[in-house]
């Protein structure tokens, strides 16, 4: 199978999640376009992983950069749901188009 | 590598000891105060060849450690260590249960930023910025009772994560290209090809929305605002700065090449807004700390001088920049932390009721604007003549567009001179209800040091440059 497939799948994924990030007005949903956009760079790493694999037979080093964005993308998970849920304790909300009280 | 050890591991015995130090607020203190102190004193002792947790040579894969990193991590320890001295009463107020963990995520923050000093693989670049930029949130959204302090802290989660997203795709499609993520330009960086290309323009586009400048900038008023002052001040000095070397170590690592014609435009138009979008927004704030929060923009951009000039010159102006950008933002929401609400009607009169702390404030805003006789002076002058000195035909212009801007920028520090020393305060009911606590004796000792400092500077800028070539 050819790479471009999975360019364009993954560019597709991503264009769709930061699509969603600028229009949506959820804090959930707008992070759950976050871990899309995550995912979706995983996704073009293993692919050019194995190209490289196959062009040297040496290029691992995407597949073990996956395991990283993951330990970060789960770290990031614990600390954005907090703070989702610190704010949705104070204000009974999660929309973040109503959040505009600091300008007044 | 020292000082990323030591900063790590001062953070995690911080954070398992929240127990023991609750009640012990005194002693918190003095520990960290004294894991800075080690930091000082082992990366001090690495720059000069003692290793003391790597035995294999420093320049591995992963980091490479040069005069300048030891220098700047030096630098960033004693802002550091400024920093804890001046805000440590407040750093225990905001949240009293929890203030180990609040030293705790302050050290992350340093080791972050260690990385990003010496970091020689792309890796690196992400953990770096993931490991400063994550506990950022949480210290945002500390005040937790404070609605604009969540706000604070969810915008910049939510944004921060998106601009991570934009890192990684640049990371990923660089890989794609080169087959590596080394940041050495003589094997792999050195590509033409569409997709390396792309890459390093969002990878590019990440580090700039990281540092919050003017196409990228929309969430730093908001952000800065809400967020406790305490934090405030750390965000505006160590980080911002440390992620203007990180790109600058980025842009460093490419080859002439790879990087192509286009890089100069697009940094010329990214400082010019910058400095645009800073400094005519500064000027109407109603409020000292958001007035700080689009200098601080403004202020970045004359940093990133040093991503247009890209010579010796411009590395010596973007250390100087560094130190007296920090020192006096800090001096300032020093001053800051101890009003309530800090518009700048409630400056009038402040040099009569509280000389030394006008003074001190004066000195500070002097150095931002760039007098003569201020470090601001010699720090702005490193940047100019370095990008003067780059040569090309947009160098002259941009001096002088730099320049207005600087004059323009001096209305909106000069104000709350004027405020201080030249506007009586109103004798209302209304003025009594503003409280303005005074300095303490610690702070002002440390202070007077931080003032004496930034006018050392502005007379002998030379003492801190001639550290990088030893």
């Amino acid at each position: 199978m050819q790479i471009q497939y999975y360019l364009y799948l993954s560019f597709i994924l991503f264009g769709i999640g930061a699509l969603g990030v600028m229009i949506r007005r959820n804090a959930i949903i707008v992070f759950m376009c976050i871990e899309m956009m995550l995912n979706s760079v995983n996704l073009l790493l293993v692919a050019f992983s194995k190209v490289q694999y196959a062009l040297n037979a040496q290029g691992i080093d995407g597949q073990i950069f996956v395991f990283f964005v993951m330990v970060v993308a789960a770290a990031e998970v614990t600390v954005g749901l907090a703070i989702i849920v610190m704010c949705y304790r104070n204000t009974r909300s999660i929309d973040i188009g109503l959040m505009n009280r600091i300008k007044n | 590598m020292n000082a990323i050890i030591i900063a790590s591991l001062g953070a995690i015995i911080l954070m398992l000891t929240n127990l023991f130090f609750r009640k012990r607020s005194k002693l918190l203190s003095v520990f960290a105060l004294l894991v800075v102190i080690l930091l000082i004193v082992f990366n001090t002792l690495e720059g000069q060849g003692l290793l003391f947790f790597y035995p294999a040579s420093l320049n591995s894969a992963f980091f490479q450690f040069s005069n300048f990193t030891y220098l700047f991590n030096n630098v960033l320890i004693l802002t550091f260590l400024i920093y804890i001295l001046l805000n440590k009463n407040y750093l225990l107020l905001i949240n009293p249960d929890h203030s180990a963990d609040i030293y705790a995520l302050l050290f992350f923050v340093m080791t972050g930023c260690f990385l990003l000093t010496s970091y020689n693989n792309l890796l690196s670049l992400f953990l770096g910025i993931e490991i400063m930029t994550i506990p950022l949130y949480v210290l945002a959204g500390m005040d937790k009772k404070n609605q604009k302090s969540n706000e604070a802290s969810l915008k910049y989660f939510l944004l921060g994560a998106f601009s991570t997203c934009i890192l990684l795709m640049g990371i990923t499609l660089l890989y794609g290209a080169t087959g590596s993520f080394a940041l050495n330009p003589f094997n792999t960086l050195n590509t033409t090809k569409l997709l390396g290309q792309v890459g390093m323009l969002f990878i590019f586009f990440a580090l700039l929305f990281k540092v919050g400048v003017a196409p990228f900038h929309f969430w730093v008023p908001d952000v800065y605002d809400g967020t406790p002052n305490v934090f405030t001040a750390f965000m505006a000095t160590i980080v911002k700065v440390v992620v203007i070397i990180a790109l600058l170590n980025f842009i460093n690592a490419l080859t002439p090449n790879c990087i192509g014609k286009s890089y100069k435009t697009i940094v010329l138009f990214v400082i010019i807004s910058t400095l645009a979008i800073g400094n005519f927004s500064a000027l109407s704030q109603p409020n000292v700390k958001r007035m700080m929060a689009y200098s601080s923009i403004a202020q970045a951009g004359f940093m990133l001088l040093a991503l247009y000039a890209l010579n010796d010159l411009a590395t010596q102006g973007i250390l100087i920049y560094a130190i007296v950008y920090s020192l006096s933002t800090l001096t300032i929401f020093a001053i800051l932390n101890k009003f309530s609400l800090a518009t700048f009607s409630d400056f009038n009169g402040l040099a009569k009721s509280q000389p030394l702390m006008a003074c001190f404030l004066t000195v500070a805003l002097l150095s931002l604007t760039g007098i003569p006789l201020t470090g601001g002076f010699f720090a702005k002058y490193y940047m100019l003549s370095a990008t003067f000195f780059s040569g090309g035909k947009y160098a002259l212009p941009l001096v002088i567009i730099c320049l207005i801007f600087a004059g323009i920028s001096a209305v909106y520090y000069l104000k709350v001179i004027q405020a201080m020393y030249f506007t009586t305060p109103p004798v209302t009911s209304d003025h009594a209800s503003i409280t303005i606590q005074p300095l303490a004796t610690l702070e002002k000792s440390i202070l007077l040091l931080v003032v004496i400092a930034i006018l050392f500077l502005g007379i002998f800028p030379s003492i801190v440059t001639q550290w990088l070539y030893f």
